[in-house]
């Protein structure tokens, strides 16, 4: 919402006030000013050509080539903003580049809603500044959604006046009526929608261009001047924030005026030039036969004003917040009128807002008025009283404040207050004030006022919290210091996903959620796991040829539940996606990351949060899993078999389909299933163990099917059975090739003994270790070294 | 190998000096670390002279075993002395002979960094947790009783707009903002209490320098009896200047919440400029940093507190926003692209 300083002076006694001090003054009452307008080089210029093109969105707009100094610009307007051939219209210039029109919020989609048209007497080419705007500027204002109040001239008079303690007021009507009689039927069928509609009937009018200063009056405000009759219903809209529409009279049929909601499929082409089709909850104002105004949004092209009209019938009422709200955004139509009504208007002012019109017109020229009001319904009663506590406002706003200062400042504001016994006061709600309604409301009118730099500040006191922490919440920063001190970058990706690249890759989605009404196909499914999020962080990197690194998120994945209170499952999960090399391969080798580090990292993990390895199982999947390599392929499972996590290799064609051509390792982690396992554990220390150890290795041929995992299984077996003091076993060769039968590999380990209690002697040693190979010589397929050769 | 002399006898002085100088003699000879090994085998070994003769001392009578053992044993550790420091010459010597290029780059391994929205919202949630909050946490699916409704949201309001929110079903939404978490705290929690909700919302919003269909916010709630617009501004106050610094200046100015009542928007003076004003503030030389207020007397109806006993204050701030006003970053963007060259310049943080 725009005001200008002299507009607003008119309703305001003795302000004085800079731009910049008003702009201040606004925003430490929670009117957001966006941008302050001063002078500006501003020239006119003649028009060339006026091009209307389609849009997709059935809405047109209009390019004009507008030439300065040899210069030809090309500006995207709204089609019923645009100026002809030979029109001189106004252009400013910032850093070198036109602006049209100050508009901001329309510079950003590129589109300006008009080209303001200056009187012909203004040379093309030169300074016009000083003409325009001399010592005035124009402020922008953000309105909350709960003040429809301020969206009006007279609104930002009362803040102003309140907080400087002037006087405010409404100027007062002048106009002529005669006696003449006038017949006009006026019907409100939907007293619902429309709880008060009035009309008055300007009998005969010439309809020509406003004078200079009030089309000087709209500019400044940001609306583009039309012609006498219709300049006048929108200045007054902008001064009262009534909105108000003027119908050509002499095109409403059986000059009869209903109001009612529209028939299913009903059309009405409204003065923007679209045809509009209407549904059954839409209000529309209609002659006898058919709707002539969108009600509260924007009037029909069938009874617009034009140069040919004489009589009008000028329309004020109200209508219903949400029915304007709904059908404005229905048709995707909001225009200045809507978004008043949307926020309620004054009820009080509907009369006066036509008669405001009607003064001013007739400052413009000759007109005759018929003394006749055509009214429906009556203004809704809003009268209501509160008593409010000062000492509450004052504990409140934690601030000392007197009393007459609360009841001066909401004088100012239009509240009625009677002062009352016990440090109260009752504090009559003007009509224009519907956001309030409660002690609370009031006291923050008072704050507001006073100022928030008032309050003064302090801690709240407190009996002694111990806090919480979360063992999850500790876990999951356990485990994110650990994986960013091991090197990889934490991530934060959107969980929304594309559904067409869930099945290109194949991957399985059957318990996945869908979004009702999504911006775009390609955000439209909550993730059921982190994979796809990642491929896209992935694939972006490859793109920006950055080939070696680690990265990981903790974050929710969702699903339906099958059944219960709640309807949707949150989980917590872990990806982790590593590539490349782990150490540049410049100079040196690199090391090249594979499935076994991935491997050990997600031991580490299991190590770190207190888990042991036996709890966290690697195992084979049942079956092939979508997105991850045959060969390299993972599924974590806790003894009882609930699935922890999977991981593996990418599948090279997925990557493919990405254009990835590097190596992928990827797991995904349960987090809040594994965090449970770890449960509390309690640390204790063992006793430093200074005996020495012995080592032994041991080398076996197996069959190529034996795994590790089965040796040493077999090997923890025999260390339980006869009470071994083992340290560690772990396999430190692994070959197969020419020099053995290919259904075979050789896998050589080294056991570490070291008992807490003694030295161990060699005797006892030899003795653990045929014990071992007794054992390993028990299984299917498994031969030692040095018997297999000579067998 | 090689024997000096075949036949042992005792006492031969005048052969254990010989033995020794031929010794001394091999040992200045020797160059490299094998063949030093190869002299310590031919004079000490167990087939040398000397470890014959040792092995033989026992033969002999008490007072000669004495004499002799303690000599041969003084040339014995003068010869394992002489041997230790050839070696460590040698040692270091080929040390030399094979210097590094200290120039070439090291073996450095990856660097890791946590999420420049995770450290902002990390930072915070500190920050509060030592001002005794705690921390809580909420579902990303809500209802829109939750979302809307408790938090005297009317279904008239034009925020509940299919425009606005992502929609599952026709009760189901992804929260728009972390004040659902507002209701299920009060419902979980009994006051006095100070808490914190950090997590993910989503709006119907299309990408753009500034917005994002998913995004991050702290929610804060204080409710005791007797809270004011005096703690709130305290409160914040501290936190700005735990977060920002010392030095920048906190503004609270009038605004509107349907969910708190007085509301305050929370600008903290621009950090580039000082408050002249400058591009990062819109040269204004503020930066809007968060939405407050006192709970709304409904919302506390809604959860079955009753507002005449106690109070409390709301704060709401947007992680990102606050990210990209500490770092510079000037398009959210950048945050859910997750470029590791842009990530790694976050290196410094952890």
């Amino acid at each position: 919402m725009k005001i200008a300083y002299s507009i607003l002076k008119r309703f305001l006694k003795g302000l004085g006030l800079s731009s910049y001090e008003l702009a201040d003054l606004l925003i430490h009452q929670g009117l957001v000013v966006e941008r302050v307008w001063g002078m500006e080089e501003i020239f006119a210029l003649p028009i060339f050509s006026a091009l209307v093109e389609e849009r997709r969105d059935k809405l047109g707009y209009t390019e004009c080539l507008v030439t300065f100094q040899d210069k030809t610009f090309s500006v995207a307007v709204e089609k019923w903003g645009a100026p002809s051939p030979g029109d001189k219209v106004l252009i400013t210039f910032k850093n070198g580049i036109p602006h049209f029109s100050p508009s901001r919020g329309e510079e950003k989609r590129g589109l300006l809603p008009f080209l303001l048209t200056l009187p012909e007497n203004f040379p093309a080419g030169e300074d016009v500044s000083e003409a325009l705007l001399g010592e005035d500027c124009v402020l922008d204002l953000e309105i909350t959604s709960n003040r429809g109040d301020c969206l009006s001239i007279i609104g930002i008079a009362r803040e102003v006046a309140a907080k400087l303690d002037l006087d405010w007021g409404y100027p007062a009507n002048c106009y002529h009526e005669d006696d003449s009689s006038v017949t006009f039927s006026l019907y409100d069928e939907a007293l619902d929608l429309c709880p008060y509609y009035t009309g008055k009937l300007i009998t005969h009018i010439e309809i020509r261009p406003s004078s200079w200063p009030m089309a000087k009056d709209l500019y400044l405000l940001g609306l583009r001047p039309i012609n006498n009759v219709v300049d006048a219903t929108n200045l007054v809209m902008m001064e009262t924030g009534q909105p108000l529409h003027a119908f050509d009279a002499s095109k409403i049929r059986n000059k009869t005026v209903v109001v009612r909601r529209a028939r299913s499929g009903e059309k009405l082409i409204t003065i923007d030039g679209v045809e509009r089709v209407l549904s059954k909850e839409m209000l529309v104002i209609a002659d006898d036969s058919s709707p002539i105004a969108l009600a509260g949004i924007m009037g029909g092209e069938n009874t617009e004003v034009s140069p040919l009209t004489e009589t009008v019938f000028l329309e004020s009422a109200i209508f219903d917040r949400v029915s304007v709200r709904r059908t404005s955004k229905l048709l995707g139509l909001r225009t200045e009128a809507s978004a008043r009504f949307e926020r309620g208007v004054d009820p009080e002012r509907v009369k006066y807002a036509s008669e405001r019109v009607l003064s001013l017109l007739s400052q413009e020229g000759e007109m005759t008025v018929a003394k006749a009001w055509f009214i429906a319904g009556e203004p809704p009663q809003t009268e209501r009283s509160i008593v409010v506590s000062c000492q509450k406002a004052r504990e409140v706003l934690n601030c000392s404040i007197e009393k007459e200062q609360m009841m001066k400042i909401l004088g100012r504001l239009g509240f009625g207050v009677t002062p009352s016994q016990h440090d109260q006061m009752i504090v009559d709600v003007p009509s224009f004030r519907s956001d309030v309604s409660l002690p609370i409301d009031i006291i923050e009118e008072i704050g507001r006022i006073n100022g928030y730099g008032a309050i003064s500040s302090r801690f709240p006191t407190f009996p002694f919290d111990p806090g919480n922490e979360e063992e999850e919440d500790h876990l999951e920063q356990t485990i994110r210091n650990f994986l960013v001190n091991r090197g990889y970058k934490e991530i934060v990706t959107l969980s929304l996903i594309n559904p067409k690249t869930v099945q290109e890759l194949g991957i399985e989605d059957d318990q996945i959620i869908t979004i009702k009404n999504p911006l775009s196909q390609e955000h439209s499914m909550l993730r059921s796991q982190l994979l796809v999020s990642f491929l896209e962080v992935l694939r972006l990197n490859m793109v920006r040829e950055r080939n070696h690194f680690g990265i990981f998120e903790v974050s929710k994945v969702f699903s339906p539940a099958p059944n219960g209170e709640q309807s949707w499952k949150e989980e917590k999960h872990l990806g982790i996606a590593l590539c490349g090399s782990l150490f540049p391969p410049l100079w040196s080798k690199g090391l090249q990351v594979d499935l076994y580090v991935l491997k050990g990292l997600i031991e580490e993990m299991i190590d770190i949060i207190g888990l042991h390895s036996q709890q966290v199982i690697f195992s084979y999947p049942e079956e092939e899993m979508a997105g991850f390599s045959k060969v390299g392929a993972f599924i974590l499972k806790d003894p009882q078999g609930n699935r922890l996590g999977w991981g593996g290799q990418l599948e090279e064609k997925l990557l493919w389909k990405l254009d990835i051509r590097e190596e992928i390792y990827y797991a995904e982690l349960r987090v809040e299933e594994i965090f449970r396992l770890s449960g509390k554990k309690v640390l204790q220390v063992q006793e430093i163990n200074v005996f020495p150890s012995t080592t032994r290795d041991i080398s076996l041929i197996v069959d190529q099917t034996i795994t590790w995992g089965q040796i040493e299984a077999v090997l923890y077996e025999s260390v339980r059975e006869h009470q071994m003091d083992v340290e560690d076993i772990g396999v430190f060769d692994l070959f197969e090739g020419e020099s053995l039968p290919p259904d075979k590999k050789s896998i050589t380990f080294r056991v570490v003994f070291r008992s807490p209690r003694k030295t161990l002697s060699d005797v006892e040693v030899e003795y653990w270790v045929s014990e071992m190979k007794k054992k390993l010589k028990d299984m299917r397929g498994v031969y030692l070294r040095e018997e297999f050769f000579h067998s | 190998m090689e024997r000096v002399g075949a036949i042992v006898t005792f006492p031969d002085f005048e052969r254990l000096e010989g033995y020794f100088s031929s010794f001394k003699e091999d040992l200045v000879a020797v160059k490299t670390i094998d063949e030093l090994n190869r002299i310590k085998g031919k004079y000490l070994g167990r087939n040398s002279l000397l470890g014959e003769l040792l092995s033989k001392l026992r033969e002999l009578p008490q007072e000669e075993k004495k004499k002799w053992g303690q000599k041969m044993n003084m040339l014995k550790t003068e010869m394992e002395d002489m041997l230790k420091e050839k070696y460590h010459v040698l040692h270091f010597e080929k040390e030399k002979r094979k210097p590094l290029d200290i120039t070439l780059p090291g073996k450095k391994q990856w660097t890791g960094t946590f999420h420049p929205v995770l450290i902002v919202r990390d930072q915070i949630l500190a920050i509060f947790r030592s001002f005794g909050f705690r921390v809580e946490s909420g579902p990303e699916i809500e209802s829109d009783f939750y979302n809307f409704e408790a938090l005297n949201i009317s279904s008239d309001h034009p925020a509940r707009d299919d425009q606005d929110s992502f929609y599952l079903n026709e009760k189901w939404l992804l929260r728009t903002h972390t004040s659902p978490a507002q209701i299920r705290t009060m419902q979980k929690l009994t006051p006095p209490f100070k808490a914190v909700v950090p997590g993910r919302c989503y709006r119907r919003d299309a990408f753009d320098a500034t917005h994002s269909p998913m995004f991050h916010q702290i929610e804060g709630l204080v409710v005791a009896p007797g809270i004011s617009m005096g703690d709130l501004k305290g409160t914040i106050e501290a936190f700005v200047h735990r977060f920002f610094g010392k030095e920048r200046r906190t503004r609270f100015r009038p605004s509107y919440f349907p969910f708190t009542e007085p509301s305050a928007e929370v600008d903290v003076s621009c950090g580039v400029c000082w408050g002249e004003g400058c591009r990062a503030c819109g040269h204004t030389g503020w930066l809007e940093i968060m939405g407050a207020g006192l709970v709304h007397p409904q919302v506390f109806l809604n959860v079955g507190y009753d507002p005449e006993v106690v109070q409390g204050f709301a704060f709401g701030m947007g992680i990102e926003r606050i990210a990209m006003l500490k770092f510079g970053v000037t398009d959210i963007r950048w945050f859910l692209e997750n470029d590791v060259a842009f990530l790694e310049q976050f290196k410094t943080l952890r």
